[in-house]
Formats: structure tokens, C-alpha cells, sequence
């Protein structure tokens, strides 16, 4: 038993995670004669998580030989800058996050080092004006950075907003198309080996079986196989992360879309606004112990940009993750493994981390102990390193308008995250970690955007003389002003290149 | 305004290294710099630069050349480490290469399971070229896939790096009582315990007995109190994120040490070590922690000389036929031959 190959993926639940995953798999097993089977019911719901992405799913769609453009058109996608927040270090303070660096170092010291001291001799100019990303956000422009763009274009990164259910779909296609087998089907239950406790088969309404050697969990937050066949329990990091619902809604789209996300901190939450081609997805994260679905609901209405065109869809969920991402033969990906409120929008990204780590990591045998405890391990980092950014967001606040503000701002903190904002914080020094996700220009965009920037600078940022550094900045700032706005608009980029269909809003949503 | 004097005193290796770093990047206006050397550097002795070595001298603008000029300075493609079965060869460079995100080792490890290969060694162009018999220029270096430190005299490296930075406006002094008249004093020397920062002091100290890494943890310790000292105030903070990453580095190099020299390694591993035993063992993939010294395939080489081999390898191995990977193979072995021997690489 413990020997047995693994020659058969069974994936329960389609979505995001699970198209996700059959697609990345199809692609890279199909060769070594793995066969790869989703099964899921169109009774059934999906979350549609994400929506927003970061940078790195340009990765993981270069890997599947995705073309960028086929993509955006087939999601209804737009480009996306950074993020926007408003509201969050305090009432009627905005920051933006960019996914493109700051600056340019000088003389081999960190840029944000020089900006740090610029600012002690009085200049006002904040990190916005020497980010790309913020300038041609704040515009409405957008261009894809391509080799031959010189060095001040090649610092954008970007992302994209699509629709996630029409991503799914994408990606259907492309699984099928690789071999992978779809079946349409309720799960009912899970059958399991008497002795080992390993999952040997999953069974369908219908009286049907579907047998395999490995179990990807992609059934959302009921976790039907990682908690209800392998009892992987939970962790809960609800005392640090707070939010435990959300209330979504679609929209019309007013104007052309921004290349950017917009999240906006209410009095117990925050709310996020996507633009895509078609129209706008918003909602409103927050925490139940301060504030009522229903007068959730109504504020969230109450800040749309449009008509909405679909009725809200409240969600609960619980912040943290399994114990064990990977129990006996049971992989989970997506909500089944864990939930980071989508802040940085994050979601689909840890999506990603779990298929490749899965795909590094593909066991030869049913039974792989070390191949599991480094999976877990590896997932774990994963998710403590984006929580302890996310935390940053909340506890870097000012606000007491109300009792959730309150809560965070005075809340304990994990030691790793205090670490960080008192290195951050002195002379803004910054030390990645290995595997983590967000780096200098990230952390220091929400510290310093918050209020909890570095109050001085290294020292060694003094090597230039008062005159030669304002030069520096000064040029540096008349590059990215000049790039920006050389660069077209987000919306002519998009018609040029990756157009989507018109699509009827009322028949898709209904 | 009093100046902010900043010492780094003891072996000449360390004080010459870090001495360097800072002269180029921390001394500046209101800021002096000594370094005084105790002791003479081993006249006799080599020094293996380890690759990430030729960029922290790039950073200051020392050219290899330079390097071979004054010091007699030879690339070297590997280092060689003694196990209690005998010594092996380490490469800095990947046996083979990888093909569609896969490590060679795992195509290697399939094609042996299909016929009889040579050994995977014979699939290292580093290890090839360092048994070549012939010297290679600089140009050659350039245009081969490998990366290569460099073996050169110990004094006199010391020696272009001391004047490097009295070029640079470093007071170069034998008088070791400098550390009274410091603000701050950084110590080096050379043992195997790790670095410290306490106080206004810090201790740094590399080992040696694992080629090339004292002069790597000297150069590490240099970027990393250049990057935290700043005014030389005491900065709790900066402090304790220095100890942090100076502790993560010693336990790596304890690590490999561990690895070449324990008799039972099941036992001496720490748990990190015992890790890459276990998963290397378990699929051919060797997990990284937060802070490596070592490249991958220097622990590859060290685990495969210490008998641990993976039980499988990597399924994507599978994605190549049978006969296209075997023919691979024997190109592979075809293009070192003809690199080695030819001596113009192509």
C-alpha cells in the first residue's frame, strides 16, 4: 500500500483553486503519465474568490503558456497598478501601494534611505512621486514593460483584475484541452482506507465512485475532505485579524476603469472596489462582533459607484489555516487550506504557492511523510509571512472613531511583525526573509503610509552633499513624470491590445 | 563636531576585508576609520574567494585581473572538503544542467534506473575544468556556464585590500590599542564560533576549516555592519537583527561542517540539517532556509559524498523520453570533453 505510485490526481470542487490546479497539473503531469480528474456540481456555488491579483500570477500564466492578452480578454480583465487605501492610517488620509520599487538607489545605498533624508532638510515630496506604479495609477495609464523600454518603464509591475469565475472557465478550457478529465457530480461522501485512514475514493451522487491516489481539497471553506475526511484542524489568527465576513456585490461600471484597486477602511472593516472591463466588484470585509451583516450590507450600497447588478452575497469565514495543508493523501488548496482576508489580494497567489510547492514536491508514492512535513512547512511560512503584513495594516492606524479601530490599534502583535516595524521604523532598515512574499517597497508604502515610517535614515545615505542629493531626486522625479506621461491611457492600452467582448450583466449574474 | 571613529582591529584576513567594505561605504564626511592588524598574514598560506566574493570586490570595484596580477590569483571551479572516507571535490556550478525547471540530478537519477550511466560527476563541466590540467584566461571564464572563485596568495590579497582602503581614507595603524579611542570596535578574527555585536563592539569571527568560507563571512559581516551600524549609536534594534542574521549564517556553515565531518549524522544533525537529509532523501529537492552560505549544488555534492541518495526523483524527470534523455546524456559528456580539451570554448 504505502509503495503504491501515484498515477491518479482526483481534484474535488472546480472554482478558482480547483481549475487552477488541474490546469498547472495537466500541464506539467500530463507528460509523465499522471492523470489528473476534477470533479465538481454546477449545484454548487462558488466563492469566486480573488478577483485582484498580485504580480506573481503573471508567473504562474507564463508557465502554462497563457498569452497575456487571450487572457484579458477571455476574463474581462484590466491592468492593476497597486492598491489604493483611504481611510486607513486616518479618517481622510489616502496611500497608495504600488507593485513597482521606489526610486533609484544612489551610490549603493537603498533609495528610500536618500528620500529619508531629503525629507529631514525639508523637502515635502513623498515616496508617490518617485513611484512610476502611483503616478501612471493616479493618471489612468498603463503599458506593458517590455525589454526595450529603458530602466525607468521597466520598474512598473502589475497585476490584473479579472473575473474569477470566467477565469476558472479560462482555465477549464485549457485543462480540458490537456487532458484533464471534468466530472459533473455531488460529492457525498469520502471513502477512506480502514486501516491507513488515506482517501481511496471519492463517491458521487448517483451511486458513482471515482478512485485515486492523490486528493487535492478544492471545496472552498467547508473543507470537505482536509477537515471532514482527514481532521486537519484549524488554526485561528481571528485575535490579529479580526474580520470574519464579508458582503460582495457587483456593479455598473461608471467610466472607464482605473488600473488599480481602491480599498477604503470603514468603521469596522473596509471595503474594496475592482474595476474590469465589464464592471465593478466591491464588498465589505468586516467583523461581526462590531458591526451587523445588515448595516454592512447597507454601507456597503450606500458606496457603490454604480447601479449594482446582482443581489450581495454575505460570506463567513475564519482567518488562519489547517495544521496540516497536506494530511495522508490529501492536499488542500484555496479556502480548504486557509483564509488571509484579501487585503493585498493575496488569495489567489496563495492558490498559486500551493500548486507549485505541490508540483516541486509531487509524491511517488501514496505515502510520503517528508514530502508532506515540507509542504506544510513551506505553506506555513507562507501564510505567517502575509498575515504579519496584513496585521501591519491594522496596527498601524491612528483611528478611534469606533471600537474595532480601538481593538487593533491596541491589540498585541506577533514578535516577528514588532521586529520588523521597530527595524522599519528607526532608520528604515528592512531584511527580507526568505520566503517571504512582500518586500522593502511594500512594507515601507503602508508603514510610511500610515504614519509609522522611518523617523531617520541610514547614515550612510550622507555621502552625497545637500546640492547632489536634490538633483538627484529632482531628476529622478521629472523621469517617472515624464514616463507617465508619455504612457497611454489604461483604457486605449487595453482597446489596442485586449478588448473583451461585450457581456450581458443582468443574464450572467441572474 | 567630534568625529565618529570607528576601529576594526585583529587578523589581517578580517581587517582587510571589512576594513575595505567600510572604507568604501561607511567613511565619509565626520567619520574616521582605523584598522590596525595584529599579527602578520600567513605568508605561505592560500585563500579560496568563493564566486559571491568576485561581486563583493566588484562593488568595489577590484577587478579580477587586478586580483591575478597582484596576488597570483587562478580561477577555481570547485572546492575540496575532507570526509571520514576521504577528501571530495565541492562545485560552486550545477552538475549537468537543468531542462524544463527540473535539476539535472533528477534526469540523471532516471536515466540510471533505464542503463547504466557513468557517474553524475562525470556530468559536472566545474569539476571537469578544475581537473583539465590547463589554465584558463579570464576571456575563457567569461564565455563558460559556470561561475568560479578564486585561489590567490593570502598576504598579499590582505595586502591589496589594506591599501585599497588607505587609498579610500583609512588610517592603517600596528597599534592595537586603537579600541580605546573608538567609538566602536569591530574585532575580527578567526575561529568557528559566530559573529556578536554587543555593545558598542562587534566580534566577528569566520572559520577555517571549510575553504573559502572565511573570506565569505568576513565579506557577509562587512555588508551587514555597514548596513546596521549607522552612526555607531547603540541601536537595539539594528543589534539584535544583526545577531539574528550573523547566527542564522553560523549555524549554516555548522551545517555543512556537520555534514562532511559527523561519523553519525543522525545524530549530530541539527534539525534544519536533518531536514535536507530527509526531504534530499526522500524526492532529490534540498529545502533552503531563511539564510544559506552554501549554493545547492555544494550541498548536493556534500550530501551525495556522505552516501544519503534520493529514493526518487522529481516526476517531471518523466516528461522527457526514454531516448531523447539518453542522448542528452551522452551530448552532455560529448560538449565537456570538447570544452575541456579544446581550451577555446565555444
Amino acid at each position: 500500500m504505502t509503495k503504491q505510485q501515484v498515477k491518479s490526481v482526483v481534484i474535488a470542487g472546480g472554482g478558482t483553486a480547483g481549475w487552477m490546479t488541474a490546469a498547472a497539473l495537466a500541464k506539467t503531469l500530463g507528460g509523465a503519465g499522471v492523470s489528473v480528474t476534477l470533479v465538481e456540481s454546477e449545484a454548487i456555488a462558488t466563492v469566486g474568490v480573488g478577483e485582484a491579483t498580485i504580480p506573481a500570477i503573471t508567473k504562474f500564466n507564463q508557465r502554462l503558456g497563457i498569452d497575456e492578452h487571450d487572457f484579458m480578454r477571455a476574463t474581462q480583465a484590466t491592468y492593476k497598478l497597486g492598491i489604493e487605501f483611504a481611510d486607513w492610517g486616518a479618517l481622510g488620509e489616502s496611500y497608495f501601494h504600488p507593485f513597482g520599487r521606489y526610486g533609484f538607489d544612489l551610490e549603493a545605498v537603498e533609495f528610500h534611505q536618500h528620500w529619508a533624508r531629503l525629507r529631514s532638510l525639508g523637502d515635502a515630496h513623498g515616496l508617490e512621486d518617485y513611484s512610476l506604479n502611483t503616478l501612471a495609477a493616479y493618471q489612468g495609464k498603463f503599458v506593458r514593460p517590455e525589454p526595450d523600454h529603458g530602466s525607468v518603464i521597466g520598474q512598473l509591475g502589475y497585476a490584473f483584475h479579472f473575473d474569477a469565475s470566467l477565469y476558472a472557465a479560462f482555465l477549464r478550457d485549457f485543462a480540458e484541452r490537456r487532458g484533464a478529465t471534468r466530472i459533473e457530480g455531488l460529492i457525498e461522501s469520502v471513502e477512506q482506507d480502514g486501516e491507513t485512514g488515506s482517501i481511496t475514493a471519492l463517491k458521487l451522487d448517483g451511486d458513482r465512485r471515482v478512485a485515486g491516489d492523490l486528493f487535492i481539497d478544492c471545496t472552498g471553506f467547508r473543507g470537505l475532505l482536509i477537515d471532514g475526511a482527514c481532521g486537519s484542524h484549524f488554526h485561528d489568527w481571528g485575535h490579529w485579524l479580526p474580520c470574519n465576513r464579508a458582503v460582495a456585490v457587483a456593479c455598473e461600471k461608471q467610466g472607464e476603469p482605473v488600473p488599480y484597486t481602491r480599498s477604503t477602511a470603514r468603521e469596522a472593516g473596509w471595503q474594496w472596489r475592482i474595476p474590469l472591463q465589464h464592471r465593478t466588484g466591491n464588498g465589505h470585509v468586516f467583523c461581526d462582533a462590531y458591526l451587523s451583516a445588515e448595516k454592512a450590507e447597507e454601507v456597503l450600497l450606500a458606496n457603490l459607484d454604480g447601479e449594482p447588478v446582482s443581489s450581495p452575497n454575505h460570506l463567513r469565514f475564519r482567518t488562519g489555516h489547517r495544521q496540516e495543508f497536506w494530511s495522508s493523501n490529501c492536499v488542500a488548496i484555496g479556502l480548504s487550506s486557509g483564509f488571509l482576508e484579501p487585503l493585498e489580494s493575496t488569495s489567489i497567489h496563495l492558490i498559486q504557492m500551493g500548486i507549485s510547492k505541490l508540483i516541486s514536491l509531487f509524491p511517488s508514492a501514496i505515502e510520503a511523510p517528508i514530502d508532506r512535513a515540507e509542504y506544510n512547512r513551506l505553506m506555513r511560512d507562507d501564510f505567517e509571512h502575509i498575515r504579519d503584513f496584513l496585521v501591519l495594516h491594522y496596527k498601524a492606524t491612528r483611528r478611534d472613531d469606533s471600537p474595532f479601530w480601538d481593538y487593533v490599534r491596541e491589540m498585541d502583535i506577533p514578535d516577528s511583525l514588532a521586529r520588523k516595524i521597530e527595524l522599519l521604523q528607526s532608520q528604515g532598515r528592512f531584511f527580507k526573509y526568505d520566503a517571504e512574499l512582500f518586500d522593502v517597497t511594500s512594507w515601507l508604502a503602508v508603514a510610511e503610509g500610515q504614519g509609522l515610517g522611518p523617523q531617520g535614515f541610514n547614515p550612510l545615505a550622507q555621502g552625497l552633499s545637500d546640492q547632489n542629493l536634490r538633483q538627484s531626486m529632482e531628476n529622478m522625479r521629472g523621469a517617472y513624470a515624464k514616463a507617465a506621461a508619455a504612457m497611454p491611457t489604461h483604457q486605449a492600452y487595453i482597446e489596442r491590445f485586449c478588448k473583451a467582448p461585450p457581456m450581458d450583466l443582468k443574464a450572467k449574474t441572474a | 563636531m567630534k568625529a565618529k571613529r570607528l576601529s576594526v582591529i585583529g587578523a589581517p584576513l578580517g581587517v582587510s576585508i571589512v576594513g575595505a567594505w567600510l572604507s568604501a561605504r561607511w567613511l565619509g564626511p565626520g567619520r574616521e576609520l582605523t584598522m590596525a592588524v595584529s599579527g602578520a598574514a600567513q605568508t605561505s598560506s592560500e585563500l579560496l574567494l568563493r564566486p559571491s566574493m568576485l561581486s563583493f570586490h566588484g562593488e568595489l570595484e577590484i577587478s579580477p585581473d587586478t586580483l591575478i596580477q597582484a596576488a597570483s590569483a587562478e580561477p577555481v571551479f570547485s572546492w575540496t572538503a575532507q570526509t571520514p572516507t576521504g577528501a571530495i571535490s565541492i562545485p560552486f556550478s550545477p552538475y549537468g544542467v537543468s531542462r524544463s525547471g527540473v535539476e539535472f540530478h533528477h534526469y540523471w537519477q532516471r536515466a540510471g534506473e533505464l542503463e547504466d550511466v557513468s557517474d553524475i560527476s562525470d556530468f559536472s563541466l566545474p569539476l571537469a575544468l578544475e581537473n583539465a590540467g590547463r589554465p584558463f584566461n579570464l576571456k575563457e571564464m567569461g564565455q563558460l556556464p559556470v561561475q568560479f572563485g578564486l585561489r590567490l596568495d593570502q598576504a598579499r590579497y590582505a595586502d591589496i585590500m589594506l591599501q585599497f582602503a588607505k587609498q579610500a581614507g583609512a588610517k592603517i595603524t600596528d597599534d592595537t590599542n586603537q579600541e580605546t579611542e573608538a567609538d566602536f570596535v569591530i574585532e575580527c578574527v578567526v575561529d568557528v564560533e559566530s559573529a556578536a555585536w554587543r555593545g558598542s563592539r562587534i566580534g566577528l569571527s569566520a572559520p577555517d576549516d571549510l575553504s573559502g568560507a572565511e573570506s565569505q563571512v568576513f565579506a557577509n559581516a562587512a555588508r551587514r555592519a555597514c548596513a546596521l551600524i549607522g552612526d555607531l549609536s547603540d541601536q537595539p534594534a539594528e543589534r539584535a537583527e544583526f545577531n539574528r542574521l550573523s547566527e542564522n549564517e553560523a549555524d549554516r556553515i555548522a551545517d555543512m561542517r556537520t555534514l562532511l565531518v559527523a561519523e553519525d549524522l543522525q545524530h549530530s544533525a541539527s534539525p534544519e540539517l536533518l531536514r535536507k537529509i530527509d526531504v534530499f532523501r526522500a524526492c532529490g529537492r534540498i529545502p533552503t532556509e531563511d539564510f544559506e552560505v552554501f549554493l545547492s549544488p555544494e550541498w548536493l555534492a556534500a550530501l551525495r559524498a556522505r552516501g544519503v541518495q534520493p529514493r526518487r526523483y522529481d516526476r517531471m524527470a518523466d516528461r522527457l523520453p526514454e531516448a531523447e534523455l539518453l542522448s542528452w546524456l551522452t551530448q552532455l559528456r560529448r560538449q565537456i570533453e570538447q570544452i575541456t580539451s579544446a581550451g577555446n570554448p565555444s
